[in-house]
């Protein structure tokens, strides 16, 4: 049987989130598994036209408030009884994301990953998350090299939506350590997702670059008063990795959910028209003028009746069927559908030779670098 | 008026305040115990001392340890008391562990070797080297300041163990504050509820000996229930004493714990409650217009009965045991009211 590897999931409980991260204090009530089902019982007698989205949303939030991630993996695991799969887990550094401060800070998260990962070593390949707003006492490669030898990670993970630019001059050290070593990075390029909360000030509007020569001047003032709902697009566009990529072209970068099922089916509407806009086709871009660019489908896929002409098209393409990943997003895509169906959807829609490429073949070539062979 | 009759009536009060704030803990347990307040503020109170940004959330590391996590009986309901032995060592293994050398080898495909172990062969020097990892941060100092030098693995868990003994001293100051506003909180619905002015009651006690007299003398049978290391409660028909200290009633007996209130006012025919609908003579009226017309017959005194009441309540059961035994015994201390033979006598 082929060894598959989900190459987007995440494991981290809402204790490790700030209360504000969805910009408002999450009520205690949320953490009352017994409330959350009851009201979801109550919800689905009153209108039970809506039953099967009040549990995709119930089950988002019981997931969520499991006491730790232990559970949470299990229950990522137990949805792949049939398929031999190795998940990549994606740890998410919120300490900085302007919320408040976290129940469990960064560092307590990633320790009781690797409590998970002690228990499974071989099945859980964690990514340790950046954030250049961070101090790394002895120097972020130094932290990078003990996390990567003694908690077992084997990539690593950006989320600029959290407040930050890719081509935030902190992370030149971070990019040239992963070049080094080939190792993948990650990094959500969507619309979606949580984003920054704080206050979007001088250094968000006209931010530095370690591009000597950037290619676009970044200069956002005139959005300084924009919601950070808004703002936060600027963070995430796959137009601020040309000036990483220009410096390093060799990086092994990953741009998480293709840029969002919402950008596909623009492209699909209005074509190349879009082009300088359009997260999903920049992306494209990147991957047709860098040869380590790929792309997963993660949360995307949750829409792959709407999207499967389009992806089916993107696999068959030369220039991108071996750097497409698959991935699920998995906890957060059971807002849309389980774990189980979401797979078995895609199964429907692509070939079994076509899954195997994403699932298999492209992914390890990713994953390799000096610190991890994948099998 | 005498002084003893002073005495009398303060005796009096404690015993009506010592009875209903009895009451009163009995709706703040039962709280308590849906709430599982107690197991929250233990997690409060530890993520305060312990949580250390700047490192990691010590406290969440030793709540899932397992020898702590065992002690949890369901999710969200953490332990409302933790034994210092468990803590120390479960701390003691938490910070340990951040000593512990650890490799990870990825590269050989499809076997992934975790190897780990300590640097040092006794725990305290495993504990120390786990301290030095730590960046510099004031819950570092604190665990520096706490150990000593030359401590073996014993004396490092009862050091430990003995921060935790005097931190939990202080966090249960804090609970028992916490108590004494929820006490106060809950004295005022039940307070207006039941109509229950302090000042309408000291009136009561003031014209009527008998109620007085009464009072005072199952007080003293409070008392004597108390030195034979048995506890007085409120049994629907008169003072009783039991084994147990007051129980913690859940929802079912709440409403028999409240039913004491007013069972035990109208055992001693004081004053409280409210006149019924018909007694307002204007017939038939909406329960609004009943609310609307007692507010509008409120007074400046009976406001003030009512402020002295939930104010008294909120102070505690012990306080008003400790008010009525001191009041007892400066009663039993002063000359001894004639009996009516000798007054007879005299005359």
């Amino acid at each position: 049987m082929s060894l598959y590897t989900n190459i987007h999931t995440h494991i981290f409980n809402i204790d490790c989130a700030p209360r504000r991260f969805i910009g408002i204090k999450l009520p205690q009530i949320i953490y009352n598994r017994k409330i959350v089902k009851g009201v979801t019982k109550v919800l689905k007698y009153i209108i039970p036209s809506n039953a099967d989205i009040l549990d995709r949303y119930a089950n988002f939030l019981l997931i969520g408030t499991r006491k730790n991630q232990s559970l949470i993996w299990e229950d990522l695991v137990s949805a792949y009884p049939h398929l031999k799969t190795r998940f990549v887990v994606l740890s998410l550094d919120m300490d900085k994301m302007g919320a408040g401060d976290p129940g469990n800070n960064y560092e307590t998260q990633i320790t009781q990953l690797f409590e998970v990962k002690q228990k499974f070593p071989n099945q859980l390949l964690p990514f340790v998350c950046v954030d250049p707003r961070k101090t790394y006492p002895f120097g972020v490669r130094t932290y990078l090299e003990e996390k990567f030898l003694r908690y077992g990670f084997v990539g690593i993970k950006l989320y600029p939506a959290l407040g930050f630019y890719p081509f935030d001059p902190e992370l030149e050290a971070v990019y040239r350590f992963a070049c080094e070593k080939k190792l993948p990075v990650m990094v959500h390029c969507t619309k979606g997702g949580v984003w920054f909360q704080g206050k979007i000030g001088p250094e968000h509007v006209l931010p530095e670059n370690f591009n000597p020569e950037p290619v676009n001047k970044y200069n956002y003032h005139n959005q300084i008063k924009d919601r950070n709902r808004k703002f936060k697009n600027n963070f995430s566009n796959p137009k601020n990795y040309e000036e990483v990529l220009k410096v390093f072209p060799n990086l092994k970068l990953c741009f998480g959910h293709f840029g969002g099922s919402g950008e596909i089916k623009i492209s699909q509407k209005h074509g190349s028209d879009t082009k300088e806009t359009n997260f999903y086709l920049k992306i494209k871009d990147l991957m047709e003028r860098y040869d380590n660019v790929y792309a997963d489908i993660s949360y995307t896929l949750s829409e792959i009746k709407k999207i499967e002409a389009t992806l089916l098209a993107d696999l068959t393409h030369v220039k991108y069927k071996e750097r497409i990943m698959f991935g699920t997003d998995f906890y957060m895509t059971i807002q849309e559908n389980s774990e189980k169906k979401l797979v078995d959807n895609l199964l429907k829609c692509i070939s079994s030779d076509d899954f195997h490429q994403i699932a298999a073949a492209n992914s390890r070539k990713y994953l390799e670098s000096d610190y991890y062979k994948p099998n | 008026m005498s002084h003893i009759t002073i005495i009398e009536i303060v005796i009096s009060l404690a015993l009506i305040y010592f009875i209903l704030s009895n009451a009163i803990i009995g709706v703040v347990e039962t709280l308590n115990k849906q709430l599982k307040t107690r197991g929250k503020f233990l997690v409060k109170s530890l993520n305060k001392v312990l949580n250390d940004p700047l490192n990691k959330n010590w406290a969440d590391l030793v709540y899932t340890h397992p020898l702590i996590d065992g002690l949890k009986k369901d999710f969200k309901s953490p332990p409302s008391y933790i034994p210092s032995n468990l803590f120390s060592a479960a701390f003691v293994d938490v910070i340990t562990k951040e000593g512990k050398v650890v490799e990870v080898d990825s590269t050989n495909p499809g076997n992934v070797v975790i190897s780990e172990h300590f640097k040092h062969n006794d725990l305290f020097g495993n504990f120390c080297e786990g301290l030095k990892t730590l960046n510099p941060s004031d819950f570092k100092t604190m665990i520096s300041t706490i150990i000593s030098d030359d401590q073996n693995s014993e004396e490092l868990k009862i050091s430990i163990a003995n921060w935790y003994d005097s931190y939990m001293d202080r966090a249960s100051g804090w609970f028992k504050w916490k108590m004494k506003k929820w006490a106060f909180y809950i004295a005022i619905p039940v307070t207006l509820f039941f109509n229950i002015d302090s000042i309408a009651i000291i009136d009561t006690l003031w014209h009527s000996d008998e109620t007085r007299l009464k009072m005072v003398y199952d007080a003293a049978y409070v008392e004597w229930i108390d030195q034979n290391e048995k506890t007085a409660a409120w049994n629907g028909d008169t003072i009783e004493m039991q084994n147990d200290s007051i129980t913690k009633p859940d929802f079912k007996e709440l409403v028999k714990t409240l039913d004491t209130i007013p069972n035990f006012l109208s055992y001693y025919k004081l004053p409280f409650g409210w006149p019924a609908k018909t007694e307002l003579g204007k017939g038939e009226i909406s329960t609004f217009s009943y609310i609307t017309t007692l507010m509008g017959r409120i007074t400046f005194i009976q406001f003030l009965g009512w402020l002295i009441t939930i104010l008294a309540l909120s102070l505690g059961a012990p306080f008003w045991f400790e008010t009525m035994n001191t009041f007892i015994n400066i009663r039993n201390a002063g000359k001894k009211p004639q009996t009516e033979q000798e007054k007879n006598k005299k005359a």
